[in-house]
């Protein structure tokens, strides 16, 4: 996925949000038809709110997926701790995204949500980041299994391979709806640039 | 008592001679299939990034064996993913049969891989009937002689 032009757009001329929903559509678009049809990469319009599900995050803490989403903006990713295949990579690439953000969007979130509840407990995510390096920025949960189903639905992530999640990165803004599915391993420097433009919205 | 000394003699003599040939018979180390291994398992890290990235992947997520159950891995190494776990293996099993025999893969016409094509579609992810492998697998950089080692490793499967 490139979305440098996209970041190009909103920031050098200050377009709204009808701006940024066409740049992502159009990098989108041209990114993601060579490799994963299957994936639902691309903006999402109107922005969609998640079904409530109640977390456990890597402190402990017990939220929802509403309420940590409010007054951030997010980019959401599926893991779980035992994947050996894909999540590795997309935990060395939200590692990096957070390493990159530093203070340049200030309310900025990376989270990263298992699809194996049943065994990744608190502990097991805080391994998880601790082993591609842990930041403020950067939470795991595990969802009520129950709500599970639910959450891969409205992200579109289910895959009919042997791993059943995609490793797509989901963008949501400051009112905690979905405004846009990545590709797959989007680079650590696009998910930057797309929380950096969501940061200056509304 | 002359008997006993006799047959402990005689086993002697078998294990001696067993031992012996069975030294004679094991095959001296091959270091391009050691080296082959090392690479796959990570032990020698690889270069290699997803495509459209500007950095490469940390060392332990490129590693084959995290995607490919190498065979010879999965019957000395039961997997240790739960039931439970949503997942046992990603990428298809690599042998010399599943190879380097005929066979259609990813919905292109038959297709076999030899060290040419194999090297071909580490580096640039084009597959041996010109079909573009799906981006979730990173592309290597490799030196000649590593992508060879690969190769020989993979193929002893």
């Amino acid at each position: 996925m490139d979305l440098r032009h996209l970041a190009l757009k909103s920031s050098d001329t200050g377009l709204g949000r009808r701006a940024f929903v066409a740049g992502v559509a159009g990098a989108l678009v041209h990114a993601a038809v060579p490799a994963f049809a299957h994936n639902s990469a691309g903006a999402v319009t109107p922005p969609q709110r998640p079904p409530e599900v109640a977390l456990t995050f890597d402190d402990e803490q017990a939220s929802t997926l509403t309420a940590a989403l409010a007054g951030h903006v997010s980019a959401l990713q599926l893991m779980f701790t035992s994947c050996q295949a894909t999540c590795p990579i997309q935990g060395a690439l939200f590692a990096e995204s957070a390493r990159k953000l530093g203070d340049q969007a200030k309310s900025a979130q990376l989270l990263s949500i298992s699809i194996d509840p049943g065994h990744d407990t608190p502990a097991a995510l805080r391994e998880w980041l601790k082993r591609f390096g842990p930041s403020p920025l950067w939470r795991a949960a595990r969802p009520n299994k129950d709500q599970l189903d639910p959450l891969v639905a409205f992200l579109k992530s289910k895959t009919s391979g042997p791993d059943p999640h995609t490793a797509q990165a989901y963008f949501f803004n400051r009112q905690g709806a979905l405004v846009l599915r990545s590709v797959d391993f989007p680079p650590a420097a696009d998910i930057v640039r797309v929380l950096t433009q969501l940061s200056k919205l509304p | 008592m002359g008997r006993a000394n006799s047959t402990i003699t005689d086993a002697i003599a078998v294990w001696v001679l067993v031992s012996t040939s069975g030294a004679s018979c094991r095959k001296a180390p091959d270091p391009e299939l050691e080296r082959g291994d090392a690479l796959f398992q990570g032990a020698v890290p690889l270069s290699a990034r997803i495509v459209g990235h500007d950095q490469d992947l940390p060392r332990d997520t490129a590693r084959c064996s995290n995607c490919h159950p190498a065979q010879a891995l999965r019957a000395r190494q039961p997997t240790s993913v739960a039931s439970a776990s949503p997942v046992e293996t990603f990428g298809p099993v690599l042998s010399r049969a599943s190879l380097t025999l005929p066979a259609p893969r990813r919905g292109g016409p038959q297709s076999l891989y030899d060290q040419a094509a194999f090297c071909t579609l580490l580096a640039g992810g084009i597959d041996p009937a010109h079909v573009m492998i799906p981006q979730t697998m990173p592309r290597y950089r490799l030196a000649a002689q590593d992508c060879q080692a690969l190769w020989t490793y993979v193929t002893s499967l």
